[in-house]
């Protein structure tokens, strides 16, 4: 694969917290138009690789490179301006903002407000109970509706490349299902999928390729169907 | 009714800290210096300028806007992420010298400010109150309504309430934090500011008057809640009646005592509600 | 400073009459000694506890007034008025201290500036007390014995003394147990507790010496001016006594003394130039710019510019490659030390049959959402039990909930027939229930030793008393926690680094030193709370190897740990956690084996 296929490339990337390392030399890529799994233990590294990529993290070594530019260091705002929406763990809805307010934060960079609202429009078209909670403070949803809210407000930014941080967390196992077919039909319609996930099997049956990171490290790259198969995977989860 | 006018710009001073307070997690001491600089550039603009009343106020907040977005920019921006101790020292440094150059600039005697309101009360059936208070209580009122529809209804307004709610996922909405943080302190200093231009006429404007500004800012912020613009505005108007009332039944030379005792009551019946933000176990 | 340096000063300070000539001198260095006590008491606070009083003016000003009236009014001696105030500004402190209980940061700021303004007000107010704004002229000058101290000389020597008394009572409950409390305290409050540390009992402490010293000044004050008026609460005076902290530096002994003396000679020299409006808006401008280019101030940017070129640091140890010193040499010291039957190694309470930590239906809400939905398990004694389960499952909350960090909504925890539940994290401590922080959690800016000293704050009840009157009993007790201290980091395997301070370490070490405190607190239980997360590989066999000696040295572990392979390797009970209820509970082998646990972590389509 020539480098210039990659839509994302991380090169040694090396970031921490003060004195704690999270990443070192982590090198990734995501091809236009994929869906790839980041897999890991808690705390291996996966959640700093998004905050990395996405600017809520400063890499301290280097390169990170999205659709041909280099967007290291640069703030979150201009990273997201370039083409690359956040979901971030926990769902992280604003809860004393409104459905409505929300969706619009999701817009926020952007100036097109026809489009801003045909693309509302198509959303509550996607996830119908948005529009009935519209005037609802997001704090007040279930742990579900707000799971298709957060993931409707990274949509709103029209990413070429949405990060999706642990979408099944603490979700209960109908809503799981429901929001791994969102995600398998956002990549249908042609935006591209960096996913961090704890529900391994579910999220390689969708991924097309996987990475498995252990202590700031990738350990493990491939296709998602060879990692189903392989020992690997389990043991990075539960050790033995 | 004195009471509701006071009420009124002091929650004009609440809701300038309480933003700055809960959007920034600053400790802004200097907040009662910036009401005092309304108050002189009021002063300057009416009595040195020649300027008109109403066009006086409007230079008084613009200076506090100016003047609040500069300070955020030189003085805390290059302390992000410092503890919030250090910052509380830079603003009470930032408290000291600002007054100290009030003194220089104006000498310590008070002033007054001239004002074209008629001095015979209105009478209202039984309430009677002077125009030029009634003016400021309307003037007050004006400006809390326009801040509450800043707030609620501006794409502004509601970027600064996401950066409240959660500052990392606002920045992941492309929400560019230190310029929100700027106008945040830019707005809060204009409503000190505000504060100070109206209440001038009505009282003197000397040097000192922001110290207990300052404390009545943060006795509104207490007991509205951090962060919470209707909180402060209520606040600000059970202050203003309480001191009223003090001062009426207790004694006259007791009238600020009130808003030090709110601060203590509040802070020692209600801590739980103020420190949710502040745990940090695990 | 040297033994010869501090010598010289103290002669310089005891000749000073001699060699200042000129009255108005020495009305300088009198008004300076005033200070010098003024700000001790605020460093007290200020640089110790880290809790800033912007109320400092309102001690000041009721040691002034107690002492002024009592002698005006009851015509009481100087020698019976001056401990008066002493008292009544304490008493004061007390109440500050009590009342402010939990605030901290800007609210005890905040609650401190308003009772100064109550105070204040009072002090205008009550005519008939005070005289109100006219203030109490004529107050006598102290006589003793047949002398008066009208003579400048003599008053120096008074207030010389006064200055000389505070810096003692500063300097030995700096250097003791007190005053270790008090830096845990400014320095990581919840670690400070999880030891032992009664925050609310430290801090009134603090409070009430530094508002008794307050007071102190406050009487030496009235008694050279012969006169006292509302003021004394100038706001002015708490000003200037934090800028004299934070310029000499705060969190030191010599730096107040160095502030105050500069801060009262300097203006005294400029004012010949300026008004005194200048010279505020200069403490201001001063202040400001000392944040920005001296935070730490003047006495230790001084004692760091001395010591750079002179102290070399110590040679770090050869094999330095994985950072954890206990990691360089595969089998530590520890298991060695445990095999060999050292006991000596960790200070021990005999664990008493049947220590077992039973959890019964424990439940936690926060808003509607239940974090843990009625869990119960035992951890039994001399065990390793580990705690695991996927992200969010409630382990730490379960944590916190146990050590009293977190009120539990329902369910009880009992250890060792003694119920936990409702107890504060430092009663927890005292009944040998420890626990460690998922985060990194130190002492920073102290010594590995001194964070060790401060997690054997329990092995010692040293009191004020005996602190400040230093019995033999006290200095015994420090020879004694000293000595547990250097065993301890032993133990750990960080002697080489025990003089470093802990900022300075690798993360890896840090972890350690976590442990070391832990450990100096004496549990029976230990809970650690995700020991080997950001670890590599080798450290992380370090501290399974320690977890496993520190088990064999008496001490039942509870643990939350996502490193699989290091729980399965050190466990011998397992308990699986999801959404805030327990799905598996057995040995290691069994839990990974069990349908349910793969299905928690790997996923529901994980059995096709």
């Amino acid at each position: 694969m020539p480098p210039d296929g990659a839509l994302l490339r991380l090169e040694s990337v090396r970031a921490g917290y003060g004195p704690v390392v999270a990443l070192r030399d982590v090198d990734l890529e995501v091809r236009p138009g994929e869906l790839v799994c980041l897999l890991g233990a808690n705390g291996a590294g996966k959640t700093s690789t998004l905050r990395t990529i996405s600017g809520l993290l400063v890499p301290q070594h280097g390169r990170i490179v999205f659709a041909g530019r280099d967007i290291h260091g640069r703030e979150p705002a201009d990273i997201l301006e370039a083409g690359i929406a956040h979901c971030p763990e926990g769902r992280r809805v604003f809860p004393h903002l409104t459905v409505a307010e929300n969706l619009d934060m999701g817009a926020y960079v952007r100036r097109d407000r026809r489009a801003v609202e045909a693309d509302t429009a198509q959303v509550c078209d996607h996830f119908p109970i948005l529009r009935e909670r519209w005037r609802q403070m997001a704090g007040t949803l279930s742990g579900g509706e707000q799971q298709m809210l957060a993931i409707a407000r990274a949509l709103m930014a029209r990413p070429r490349l949405i990060l999706f941080d642990e979408p099944s967390l603490g979700l209960a196992p109908t809503m799981v299902e429901t929001t791994f077919e969102i995600i398998a039909d956002i990549r249908r319609r042609g935006t591209t999928v960096l996913m961090v996930e704890q529900n391994a099997f579910l999220a390689l049956r969708m991924a097309d390729r996987a990475y498995v990171m252990e202590t700031g490290r990738i350990v493990l790259a491939g296709a998602a169907a060879d990692l189903l198969a392989d020992d690997h995977v389990r043991r990075a989860y539960l050790g033995g | 009714m004195n009471g509701l006018v006071l009420g009124g710009t002091y929650a004009l001073l609440g809701i300038g800290l309480t933003l700055i307070f809960g959007l920034m997690n600053v400790v802004n001491f200097a907040h009662g210096e910036f009401y005092a600089l309304g108050a002189y550039v009021a002063f300057a603009a009416v009595a040195l300028a020649g300027l008109h009343f109403f066009l006086a106020i409007a230079v008084a907040i613009v200076a506090g806007v100016v003047l609040g977005g500069l300070c955020e920019r030189v003085v805390l921006r290059p302390l992000r992420g410092e503890s919030i101790d250090t910052v509380m020292l830079v603003m009470i440094g930032l408290w000291i010298a600002m007054q100290n150059t009030e003194l220089l600039a104006w000498g310590g005697v008070a002033k007054s400010v001239p004002h074209p309101f008629p001095t015979a009360p209105l009478v209202l059936g039984p309430l009677s109150i002077a125009p030029l208070r009634l003016f400021v209580l309307v003037a007050a009122f004006v400006l809390i309504a326009g801040v509450h529809l800043l707030v609620h209804r501006t794409r502004l307004g509601r970027a600064m309430r996401a950066t409240f709610q959660d500052a990392d996922t606002a920045a992941l909405m492309g929400v560019r934090i230190h310029r929100i943080n700027t106008a945040t302190f830019a707005l809060g200093s204009g409503l000190a500011a505000a504060a100070g231009a109206l209440l001038g006429p009505v009282f003197l404007v000397y040097p000192s008057m922001g110290d207990l500004a300052s404390l009545k800012a943060f006795s509104v912020v207490i007991l509205g809640g951090l962060g919470n613009l209707a909180g402060a505005t209520a606040g600000g108007l059970l202050l203003g009646i309480a001191e009223e009332l003090g001062a009426g039944y207790v004694s006259s030379g007791y009238r600020d005592a009130a808003g030090f005792v709110i601060i203590i009551l509040v802070l020692l019946l209600r801590p739980s509600g103020l420190f949710a933000r502040a745990e940090r176990i695990g | 400073m040297s033994r010869l340096g501090r010598g010289l000063l103290a002669t310089a300070a005891l000749l000073a009459p001699f060699w200042l000539q000129n009255p108005y001198y020495l009305h300088v260095a009198i008004m300076a000694g005033i200070f010098a006590v003024l700000a001790m008491s605020l460093n007290l606070l200020l640089g110790y506890t880290g809790q800033l009083s912007l109320g400092h003016a309102a001690f000041f000003g009721i040691g002034a007034y107690t002492s002024a009236l009592l002698t005006l009014q009851r015509e009481w001696s100087f020698w019976l008025a001056l401990p008066a105030a002493v008292a009544l500004a304490g008493v004061a402190g007390w109440a500050i201290g009590r009342l402010a209980l939990k605030l901290r940061g800007a609210y005890f700021v905040l609650v401190t500036i308003s009772f100064a303004g109550v105070v204040s007000l009072v002090s205008v107010n009550w005519m008939e007390l005070t005289n109100g704004p006219l203030g109490l002229p004529g107050i006598p000058v102290p006589t003793l014995g047949p002398w008066s101290l009208r003579s400048k000389t003599a008053y120096y020597y008074l207030v010389l003394a006064g200055a000389a008394l505070s810096w003692l009572v500063c300097r030995r409950l700096v250097h003791s147990r007190i005053g270790r409390a008090f830096v845990a305290l400014r320095e990581n409050e919840p670690l400070a507790e999880s030891v032992g540390v009664d925050g609310t009992r430290y801090l009134v402490i603090a409070a009430v010496v530094s508002a008794g010293m307050a007071g102190m000044a406050g009487s030496l004050y009235a008694h050279y001016t012969k006169f006292v008026s509302p003021e004394v609460f100038l706001f002015t005076y708490t000003v200037t006594m934090v800028i004299m902290v934070i310029a000499g530096g705060k969190g030191t002994l010599a730096g107040p003394v160095v502030g105050a003396v500069l801060f009262t000679a300097l203006p005294e020299a400029l004012r010949e130039a300026t008004s005194w409006q200048w010279q505020m808006l200069a403490y201001g401008v001063i202040l400001l710019l000392l944040v920005f280019f001296l935070p730490s101030g003047i006495v230790p940017a001084l004692s760091a510019r001395r010591r750079t070129p002179t102290e070399t640091p110590a040679p770090l140890p050869a094999a330095k490659g994985h950072a954890v010193g206990a990691a360089s040499s595969p089998p530590p010291i520890a298991p060695t030390r445990a095999a060999g039957g050292g006991h000596a190694a960790l200070p021990k309470r005999p664990a008493p049959a049947g220590a077992r930590l039973q959890v019964r239906d424990l439940t936690v809400r926060f808003g509607g959402v239940a974090a843990l939905g009625g869990v119960s398990f035992d951890v039994e004694p001399g065990t390793i039990t580990s705690l695991i389960g996927p992200n969010g499952a409630g382990k730490t909350t379960a944590f916190n909930a146990i050590t009293g960090y977190l009120t539990p909504t329902g369910g009880d925890v009992v250890f060792a027939d003694g119920r936990l539940s409702g107890l504060r994290p430092c009663d927890v401590a005292r009944r040998g229930v420890v626990r460690t922080f998922q985060k990194t959690s130190v002492f920073p800016a102290l010594t590995v030793t001194d964070n060790v000293m401060i997690g054997l704050h329990l092995q010692g009840r040293a009191g004020l008393a005996g602190t400040i009157a230093r019995r033999r009993r006290v200095q015994d007790e420090e020879a004694g926690l000293a000595a547990q201290a250097v065993d301890i980091i032993e133990f750990v395997g960080l002697t080489s680094r025990r003089d470093e301070v802990a900022s300075a370490l690798s993360y890896g070490e840090l972890r350690l030193v976590e442990l070391a405190v832990a450990l100096a607190a004496a549990p029976r239980l230990l809970l650690l709370d995700e020991p080997a997360a950001g670890l590599t590989t080798a450290e992380k066999t370090a501290v399974s190897a320690l977890i496993r000696a520190i088990r064999e040295q008496g001490v039942t572990i509870f643990l939350v740990e996502h490193d699989m392979r290091l729980v399965m390797d050190v466990s011998d009970t397992v308990i699986v956690l999801n959404h805030g209820r327990v799905i598996a509970r057995g040995a290691p082998a069994a839990v990974q084996a069990d349908p349910e646990v793969i299905r928690a972590y790997l996923g529901g389509a994980g059995a096709a």
